[in-house]
């Protein structure tokens, strides 16, 4: 076996190496271990994506056991964007967590645990998009939700225990409810294999409904843990309460890691109306999430919780694709390659949002949104940084979010279901409304005082990048479309319920 | 790559003037000239080239099948080279006009980016690369209205975006729509639906989106409310963006669409370029009624660009190569006038603080040069022979008689009437005795007479050199030729 083989099983292991070698590193040494295994675990994540294209995908039986006995990893286009997008907003997280954590301040990350947290929260993450067994996303789901409560609860005082408790609960129901759907399902299949159940599911039998009822349970744990309305309740508190680069990471990633095990449930392993219902379903609450969450962003008066109800809405675009399943192959290529794309540019951008409102907040030393009036002139790469973002947040060109609405609602509308596409549109008006409703306090005068930049550069210039990468973005979506049509999931889309 | 300079290079000036920031104005303001400069000689021999029938093409892939696309015809070119030049011009006006102002690297640093943007509009190949630019320009302008950060800048920063995002809005669908129907549809002279023309239930709706979605920056009654709004934005803005660039990027994707998506025939055979003329001619009188009672300069003055840029719509949309030319070649010439107009407009509240008319009384005294170049622009937008609103107002109407609708005919006339009507009394208050506290003669900053005299001039040029190659009627004339057909009228 080639070592390019090997790949999957080291993105799990380099940094749950780098995890344990943080704990026992010194406060001197943790953030170069970190730094290194955020570099070499993006070499990792570019060459896994750059195989992928060569050979396309593959399965990867750890320790030699094989499925259905073993365990396998599951490398294929979608996992592998997922992968490197993990990679590259983990690396800016990292940096940028370099500059926010000063070294010589004992108290201001969690007695150093903030590395060994990380890495392993980016250990799960990755083992997430990469599984191809039913039972170990219950495994990985766990340990991401368990790093991600510590990191979120990061600052100690009452605000973040509150809301770490929030998500702990959030979790552990979701965990919990994820365990009894994925039992009933190995019950009535004797199988944990996403891709041996696929089959199983398509023929049919005595147990299923039995079956259909554990993957509604397994959909429904997914769904609260991904944040889709009504199950957001824990979401902007737990995004907001965080330390700025746990925020970072929390809105771009720990929701996208779990979205693709949905992905990975519903389109790759579920036949199209399997579960009566579930598809449409998915639908409408994505459709709410839009509307709803950008209602509450525009209603928000605090800079982190307005950034995180915005994410609340952009989850709900992401299952747009859902409805669309059962439609041709060039349909569904076209959703899945939106919202792969939309996952993408969002976990880009919104990661950059974060940390713009995050030094914005440190800057003006208050977190009143009405109080950062005058921010384009006082700090007008911050301020750049929030009105690039907004852009992908809207949707606009050239954005990739642009990309993603446009081809959701080209499926959308060759399909029969323009009603999508209007409610596309419509989170996208609403978008601009709430972005531009925090631009035009940045834009008023006169200046509110806010504190000279002291922190490194990269607190200002890293989260620009992040923005101008997605805003760019949409020219990124051949490649999207490539991997996105590499692996199982497209492959749902040509059977019929 | 030659052919994305005229994008490139405000953008490049744009990307400049951000990071110089606030210092080193000197620097920023040669830089920003020289990009202008170097984009009107692109433009040029781009404009040479495709005279000569050489269009040249660049795509970026984008999405599955559709790519971000430029060309260099004619038609596109015509739109670029006014932006471009005018762009130029403006410069040189708002260095003057904006010597005191605060945030210079943010309001000419989106300056450039809106005439990029422009530049896009006019050379995008198909209608999704012609959205991506759209937009693009929407957003860049918001700055620029809402650059002074007062409560009435915000409130109508606030207005035009609720209009032209809700516009973006509808022509992303109508674009979905059009894609999900007819896959990718690049821009052919006389139309590019071939093979999907049965779908008229589909067609009707989608050419509604996007008219619907061109039709706000082209201020088409009643999508034009945001343009009096607007108005707030410092001259130079008022003058390049609300008379040229934005507003004309509405109407020349209104022409694109006609022309080059639907094609001429098609669209008159589904109906839809009638009701589009029937909105613009209600347009044309009513702003033009509407503009009669402003007593506020900036405000008429707009309420006459709501009213001339229907003109154009109008034009296009009765289906006809004379007409079709008149609407081409008005865009240019419009341009040329009305930035005059605005132009003097800033000149006297930056100069003299007269912002109405009944405030004007005694400013020819005080500044006979810029009032004078005032008056010619305001002659020719009244069709006056034999300046450059005449020449193409006649196409205009012979367009009319042409596509038999003389009804259009009468229209034009009236309006024409009208445009006497609500720019003789600028003039006239301008004249009344008053007195404006200085020697009378001494004008604005020269950096800001010099464009006026310039644009001015060309009013008279282009009107007097009309029937010449290169004029933007006989410009106008060989573009529009393909779409109907390839007879030159």
């Amino acid at each position: 076996m080639s070592l390019g083989a090997q790949l999957p099983a080291l993105l799990v292991l380099a940094p749950l190496a780098a995890s344990a070698l943080t704990f026992i590193a010194g406060r001197n040494v943790d953030r170069y271990v970190a730094l290194g295994c955020a570099v070499v675990n993006t070499a990792l994540a570019v060459a896994l994506a750059a195989r992928v294209l060569d050979v396309g995908a593959w399965r990867y039986e750890v320790g030699g056991w094989g499925a259905p006995l073993g365990i396998d990893l599951v490398a294929d286009g979608p996992a592998a964007l997922f992968v490197l997008l993990v990679a590259v907003v983990g690396l800016a997280v990292t940096v940028f967590a370099t500059a926010y954590f000063h070294r010589d301040d004992p108290n201001a990350y969690g007695n150093g645990h903030f590395w060994t947290l990380w890495m392993f929260m980016w250990t799960s993450l990755n083992g997430l998009c990469l599984t191809g067994d039913a039972f170990n996303v219950y495994v990985c789901l766990e340990l991401v939700g368990i790093s991600a409560v510590g990191l979120a609860a990061l600052k100690g005082d009452a605000r973040a225990l509150r809301a770490g408790a929030r998500y702990l609960f959030a979790n552990m129901l979701a965990a919990m409810t994820y365990l009894l759907g994925v039992a009933l399902l190995y019950s009535a299949t004797a199988n944990l294999d996403m891709a041996m159940l696929r089959v199983v599911l398509a023929e049919g039998g005595p147990g299923e409904s039995g079956a259909a009822v554990g993957i509604a349970l397994m959909v429904a744990a997914l769904v609260l843990k991904t944040a889709l309305v009504p199950a957001h309740f824990w979401l902007p508190s737990a995004h907001s309460a965080a330390p700025t680069p746990v925020s970072a990471a929390l809105s771009a990633l720990v929701v996208k890691g779990t979205y693709f095990a949905l992905l990975r449930i519903v389109l790759g392993m579920t036949p199209p109306g399997f579960v009566p219902g579930l598809n449409v379903l998915l639908g409408v609450l994505g459709a709410v999430a839009i509307i709803w969450g950008s209602i509450q962003a525009l209603l928000q008066t605090r800079i982190k919780q307005f950034v995180a109800y915005s994410t609340v809405a952009q989850i709900g675009y992401l299952f747009i694709v859902f409805p669309l399943a059962g439609a041709g192959a060039d349909v569904m290529s076209l959703a899945l390659g939106g919202v792969l794309l939309h996952a993408a540019t969002h976990g880009l951008a919104k990661s950059g949002l974060f940390m713009a409102a995050g030094s914005l907040m440190d800057r003006f030393g208050t977190d009143d949104l009405n109080r950062m009036r005058g921010a384009a002139r006082t700090a007008p790469v911050l301020t750049m940084t929030v009105a690039l973002a907004g852009v992908t947040m809207m949707g606009l060109p050239p954005s990739g979010g642009f990309g993603s609405k446009f081809q959701l609602a080209t499926a959308s509308i060759s399909t029969g279901q323009w009603w999508w596409a209007v409610a596309l549109g419509l989170g996208g008006l609403l978008a601009a409304a709430y972005m531009f409703r925090v631009l035009a306090i940045m834009l008023s005068g006169p200046a509110d005082a806010l504190a000279p930049a002291d922190a490194a550069i990269r607190l200002e210039w890293l989260p620009l990048g992040l923005a101008l990468a997605a805003l760019f973005f949409v020219f990124a979506a051949p490649l999207v479309n490539e991997l996105a049509a590499i692996g199982p999931l497209l492959a749902s889309g040509a059977v019929t319920p | 790559m030659m052919i994305w300079l005229p994008v490139l290079l405000p953008a490049i000036a744009a990307l400049s003037t951000f990071l110089l920031g606030e210092r080193r104005p000197r620097a920023r303001n040669t830089l920003n000239l020289i990009a202008a400069a170097a984009s009107v000689g692109t433009v040029v021999v781009l404009v040479i080239r495709a005279y000569g029938g050489e269009v040249a093409v660049g795509a970026i892939p984008m999405m599955s099948d559709l790519d971000l696309g430029v060309h260099s015809d004619l038609t596109g070119l015509l739109f670029s080279t006014v932006a471009t030049v005018l762009w130029m011009i403006t410069l040189v006006y708002a260095i003057g006009y904006m010597e005191h102002a605060a945030d210079q690297a943010r309001f000419f640093g989106f300056f450039a980016l809106c005439i990029a943007a422009a530049n896009g509009v006019a050379l995008a190949t198909d209608p999704v690369s012609l959205f991506v630019f759209y937009e693009i320009l929407t957003l860049t302008t918001y700055p620029l209205v809402v650059h002074s950060g007062t409560p009435e800048a915000l409130a109508a920063g606030r207005k035009y975006l609720l209009y032209a995002l809700t516009g973006g809005t509808l022509l992303l669908l109508g674009n979905a729509w059009l894609y999900a129907l007819a896959g990718p549809t690049p821009f052919t002279p006389g139309g590019a639906l071939a093979g999907v023309e049965t779908h008229t239930t589909a067609l009707r709706a989608i050419f509604f989106l996007m008219a619907a979605g061109f039709g706000v920056k082209a201020a088409i009654m009643p999508l034009h409310g945001w343009l009096p709004g607007a108005m707030v934005a410092p001259a130079p803005v008022s003058s390049l963006l609300h008379a040229v660039a934005v507003v004309k990027a509405g109407v020349f994707g209104i022409i694109r669409l006609i022309n080059e998506l639907y094609g001429p025939a098609l669209a008159s055979s589904l109906g839809v370029a009638q009701v589009l003329a029937a909105f613009a001619a209600a347009s044309i009188i009513v702003a033009s009624v509407i503009a009669l009672r402003q007593d506020d300069l900036k405000k008429r003055l707009a309420y006459s660009t709501v009213a001339q840029l229907s003109y154009i719509t109008l034009g296009v949309a009765l289906c006809s190569p004379l007409a079709a030319a008149g609407a081409l070649a008005h865009l240019a010439h419009h341009a040329f006038m009305k930035i005059t107009m605005f132009f003097t407009a800033g000149s006297l509240a930056e100069t003299l603080h007269v912002k109405k008319l009944s405030e004007m009384g005694g400013v020819a005294r005080r500044m006979p040069v810029t009032m004078g170049s005032f008056a010619v622009a305001a002659f020719a937008l009244a069709g006056i022979p034999p300046l450059a609103g005449f020449a193409s107002k006649w196409l205009l109407g012979s367009g009319s008689v042409e596509a038999g609708a003389s009804w259009a005919l009468i229209v034009y006339v009236a309006a024409g009437a009208l445009a006497m009507g609500y720019m003789v009394p600028i003039l006239l208050a301008a004249m009344r005795p008053g007195d404006h506290g200085a020697p009378e003669g001494v004008e604005s900053d020269p950096r800001m007479l010099w464009p006026i005299v310039i644009v001015a001039a060309m009013s008279i040029v282009l009107g007097l050199t009309a029937g010449l190659p290169g004029s933007p009627v006989h410009w106008a004339l060989t573009a529009v030729a393909p779409a109907f057909g390839g007879v030159t009228p």
